[in-house]
């Protein structure tokens, strides 16, 4: 991956990022530099602090110290919801759908929220003007002719796919998925891969994932947690290559 | 099909239901509802009230002029949207003619006020003695032949001004309707007859820590001449606990409820500051009266080990009230025609003689009737009762003010009446 | 078929006054809808938004003291305002009282819910109580009665039954409308997953209080039909026994459907007329208690989910030949 000269063509900037719990550092004075359309993994065994980190960029944690720029614009200090407006989705590793409403309604809740939630009582989603979009985020995530089933219905594997388009509503600028392989059968994983292949040129990614195989066929650009410190980063062919990676992470995972 | 099928059986289940409640009226049989407070912290005293209804339809023989009495009971807990549910149950489903009830005061002003819209159905009181009941737009067909409140104190406001020589007093109280009625039939006569009160201390009812109000409390009397403790039950004898041990020794009168059995036969230190207090009511442990005697010995008879030892102030409330329809009845023969008017008329009319003696009504359909100044005694067997100073007879609705002036005086309030000093 | 049912109630609801006598039209059925509207501003909050109230009788009582306050003042306690200005105040004080007690409840969950909803209402038994200069005290309000529309006495039993009819349909129906809108799809998705919600850009704290508020302007209105019910209030209205009842009730008829609501303020209702008729007085809360450890032991979701289940499985039964099972829910449908 070629370095980015250009501060504006950086989707996410994150510098100095630290986060202590008491006496433990979750994450420890990590700086990232995203480019725009760039597919990023951040790699690590449990308790290396990815999470965490993901939960500092989306906003539902404040950092102890450092700052988080997107396109520029500093939103340390920006709430969850205004994340959302300016473009920031994620997922969760565990699912997170609403199993007591359709795939259709999911899909809705998650459209109105990234246009900024109108909470309007009068008239019903049905007679919404952007109900339609839910038609192209389902062919999106292949759950088109499942719309109108209870999401608490949805396999295991349906379910992510349910996730990944509902942090697809109103295009996000920068998508972070955490580990949304979990759980999948191969030949999902193979699906997800493929979706994750498709999605639009100027969207940003980043996403965790302890599946080397995912992470690798899917991203342009690895970086390595270990202990709450960014210890490499590099091109998914040199983090192949790197043994001294191969040992700590292989090893703490025991695959 | 299926629910269509489920919706016809539930029609015809509700329908089934309804049909098997409403009672068929039985043109001879005369109804009569009893209204009580079955739970809650009066089960007690609501159980006795309606041992007094009872005991009213079996001096009768269960029959007047060859009709029937039939006796229906229904509960409350002290709180009036359950005595209006209640009521409203016993008339329109029950069908009663006549209801007796119910047993507390904000329960009354509620079924008072139901007694209007039914017109078709005489009520009487059973033993709620709130002012306002047969006071504020009173209903034509709610008669009450038990005195209230007001009634039961007056007399000793007058006694301890006139006799006591008091012009100066505190008053401590429980912080609802019926205390203010007692001390506002107090003050009518004591402010009336000069006197002053310097501070009234309200507190809430069930509390148990008095401190903060006994440290404002004169020790002894000086200024203040006395203090007037309206207080009832386990409330009274806390608080005359951690006066008499704080070693207070003002002059104590008290309200009705201050000297009920409940706190005459208490053991703590509260024992040794009763003998000697001065309450007013209706009823006196020590009263020869006739009526009361045979009164006692009826229900003793009728309920042996089921009733209390000695009937309570509910039960006579409710066989007074319960009599004087009975009385009624017999006058007009059972004849209820035309919403009762002959009844109604005949209830307005009675005179009669209830356990605490001679009861008529005056134009509110309220009782006219004597009152006891009463005085703790500790009795040879060294238990404490009720030693009667005085009996004042016919004590009515007004205090024995005209109308105008006891209609000046307004409503009772914590505020009002009021004679600071 | 899938208006058989509404019909039928509809149907019912207009014969019930012609064959029925005055108690069973205004205490059982009049209490009813007034109770169960009460009921269902619970059953909305719990069913939609995943969040349970011991509060919404409190609520109620604030609708009722204020259109007590503003229609029938008592010994120079109260204000009097021309009718439709104190339903709109009183409706609006419900409202806000909704909205404050969702601030305040808001950032609990489960058991810390029900434990502040309850002290709020507890504080508030208190204050009527005590307070004499807008509460009146112990005594309260009386003669509270509704107004006389167009010569219409809607306090006599007909009008008064079929008064609380419509108020109590208007307010089934805004529920079953709301729930289908993107604010009442955000509370449900917020029931089911609160932090995702959050994640897709939704001010989750905001949606609770709104629902709590949405909640109290709908027990406001049943507040003042149960005012209107006993012509008064006082602080017996809105003491510890109702504010429980309103929860029996809930569970009762089922707390997941709106319907259940209804159903349950009616079996309450009646249970809490007749069981005298087959217990003693005293051992009423026995009775009651019992049938809730049943309802909760042998059908959590109510009366409505026995029902729904029992007729599931009769169609299931009917339509097995063609194997077709249905496979959304019902709830928020």
């Amino acid at each position: 991956m070629q370095a980015v000269a250009d501060k504006q063509a950086e989707a996410l900037v994150v510098e100095g990022l630290t986060r202590r719990f008491g006496a433990l550092v979750a994450v420890d004075d990590v700086n990232l530099r995203v480019a725009t359309g760039e597919k990023r993994a951040v790699l690590g065994a449990n308790g290396a602090g990815k999470t965490t980190l993901f939960n500092m960029i989306a906003g539902d944690l404040p950092p102890s110290e450092g700052r988080i720029l997107l396109a520029g614009e500093d939103i340390t200090a920006l709430s969850p919801q205004k994340r959302v407006l300016k473009g920031v989705r994620r997922t969760y590793q565990k699912s997170l759908v609403f199993g007591g409403l359709s795939v259709r309604d999911n899909l809705y809740v998650a459209v109105r929220g990234a246009t900024g939630p109108r909470l309007t009582i009068w008239k019903r989603a049905e007679a919404q003007p952007d109900r339609a979009e839910t038609d192209a985020l389902a062919e999106r995530v292949g759950l088109t002719d499942r719309l109108d089933v209870m999401a608490s219905d949805l396999s295991h594997g349906e379910q992510r796919q349910l996730e990944l388009g509902m942090a697809l509503a109103h295009p996000p600028k920068l998508l972070l998925l955490d580990e949304p392989a979990a759980g999948l059968s191969s030949r999902e994983r193979e699906s997800l891969v493929e979706m994750l292949a498709n999605l639009p040129r100027d969207l940003t990614l980043i996403l965790i994932e302890h599946d080397l195989d995912i992470a690798l066929k899917a991203v342009d650009y690895v970086s390595v947690m270990h202990n709450g410190r960014l210890l490499a980063e590099g091109t998914p062919a040199e983090i192949s290559a790197n043994q001294e990676i191969q040992d700590i992470y292989m090893g703490r995972h025991g695959k | 099909m299926t629910i269509q099928r489920m919706t016809l059986g539930a029609t015809a289940a509700i329908v089934a239901l309804m049909g098997s409640t409403a009672l068929a009226q039985d043109a001879e049989t005369i109804t009569i509802g009893g209204l009580a407070t079955l739970e809650g912290p009066f089960a007690g005293p609501g159980e006795d009230g309606l041992r007094g209804v009872e005991l009213a339809i079996h001096e009768f023989g269960g029959e007047i002029a060859g009709h029937p009495i039939e006796f229906i009971s229904a509960s409350s807990d002290g709180n009036p949207d359950v005595a209006l549910e209640s009521a409203r149950r016993l008339v329109e489903q029950d069908g009663v003619d006549i209801l007796v009830g119910p047993l507390s005061g904000s329960e009354g002003i509620r079924i008072a006020q139901y007694a209007k819209e039914q017109p078709g159905t005489t009520f009487l009181n059973g033993g709620s003695a709130a002012i306002e009941t047969t006071l504020v737009d009173p209903a034509e067909n709610f008669f009450r032949f038990n005195t209230e409140g007001a009634q039961w104190t007056a007399p000793l406001g007058k006694y301890v001004a006139e006799e006591r020589g008091w012009d100066n007093i505190i008053i401590v109280s429980e912080d609802y309707s019926f205390p203010y009625a007692q001390i506002f039939g107090f003050m009518a006569t004591y402010c009336e007859a000069g006197g002053t009160v310097e501070e009234k201390y309200f507190t809430p009812v069930g509390n148990n820590d008095y401190s903060s109000v006994i440290a404002q409390l004169p020790i002894e009397a000086g200024e203040v001449d006395g203090m007037y403790v309206v207080l009832g039950g386990s409330d009274a004898v806390n608080f005359l606990s951690q006066y008499a041990q704080m070693g207070g020794q003002l002059p104590i009168v008290g309200g009705t409820n201050v000297t009920d059995q409940t706190v005459l036969t208490t053991q703590g230190p509260a024992r040794e500051l009763l003998p000697g207090i001065l309450s007013s009511g209706p009823v006196s442990d020590n009263a020869d009266l006739e009526a009361w005697q045979e009164f006692v010995t009826l229900y003793q008879d009728y309920y042996g080990d089921e009733g209390l030892p000695s009937p309570s102030l509910f039960a006579s409330n409710y066989y007074t009230n319960t009599k004087a329809a009975l009385l009624a009845l017999q006058e007009v023969e059972g004849d209820l025609s035309g919403d009762h008017e002959a009844f109604n008329e005949a209830l307005s009319n009675l005179e009669f003689t209830s356990p605490t003696g001679t009861v008529s009504l005056n134009e509110n359909r309220q009782a006219t009737a004597a009152i006891y100044i009463n005085e703790v005694v500790q009795q040879d067997d060294g238990s404490l009762a009720l030693e009667p100073l005085e009996r004042i007879e016919d004590v009515d609705q007004y205090l024995g003010l005209e109308r105008e002036a006891y209609m000046d005086l307004g409503l009772p309030s914590r505020e009002n009446p009021s004679c600071p000093s | 078929m899938r208006l058989i049912i509404p019909l039928a109630v509809v149907a019912l609801v207009l014969v019930y006054p012609f064959v029925v006598n005055s108690f069973w039209l205004v205490q059982i059925g009049g209490r009813t809808l007034g109770f169960g509207t009460i009921v269902l501003s619970l059953v909305f909050l719990t069913a939609y938004t995943g969040m349970l109230s011991l509060a919404q009788m409190t609520v109620a009582g604030i609708g009722g003291y204020a259109t007590a306050y503003f229609t029938a003042p008592t010994g120079g306690v109260g204000v009097l305002l021309p009718w439709p200005l104190a339903l709109v105040l009183a409706l609006g004080l419900a409202t806000l009282a909704g909205l404050l007690i969702g601030l305040v409840a808001v950032r609990t969950r489960g058991i810390y819910t029900l434990m502040i909803t309850l002290a709020v209402a507890m504080a508030f038994y208190y204050l009527t109580l005590q307070n004499y200069d807008i509460f009146n005290g112990f005594t309260g309000f009386n003669n509270a009665d509704p107004p006389v529309v167009l010569g219409l006495d809607l306090g006599a039993p007909l009008p008064f039954f079929y008064l609380s009819a419509i108020l109590a349909a208007l307010c089934y129906a805004g529920v079953r409308h709301v729930v289908r809108t993107p604010f009442g799809l955000a509370l449900q998705a917020l029931r089911d997953e609160p932090d995702r919600v959050r994640a897709l850009g939704y001010n989750v704290p905001l949606l609770r209080v709104l629902a709590f508020g949405l909640a109290g302007f709908i027990a406001g209105i049943g507040g003042i039909l149960n005012l209107w019910l006993n012509a008064s209030i006082s602080p017996g209205s809105v003491a510890l026994n109702p504010v429980i009842d309103v929860l029996m009730a809930g569970v009762l008829g089922g707390i997941g459907h709106p319907a259940g609501a209804y159903v349950g303020a009616f079996v309450f209702t009646v249970v809490d007329n007749f069981a005298i008729d087959f217990i003693a007085r005293e051992r009423f809360n026995t009775l009651i208690g019992l049938i809730f450890l049943a309802i909760v032991l042998f059908s959590p979701d109510g009366l409505t989910g026995l029902v729904r289940r029992v007729s599931t499985r009769w169609a299931r039964a009917g339509r097995r030949d063609k194997g077709a099972t249905r496979k959304t829910k019902d709830i928020g449908k």
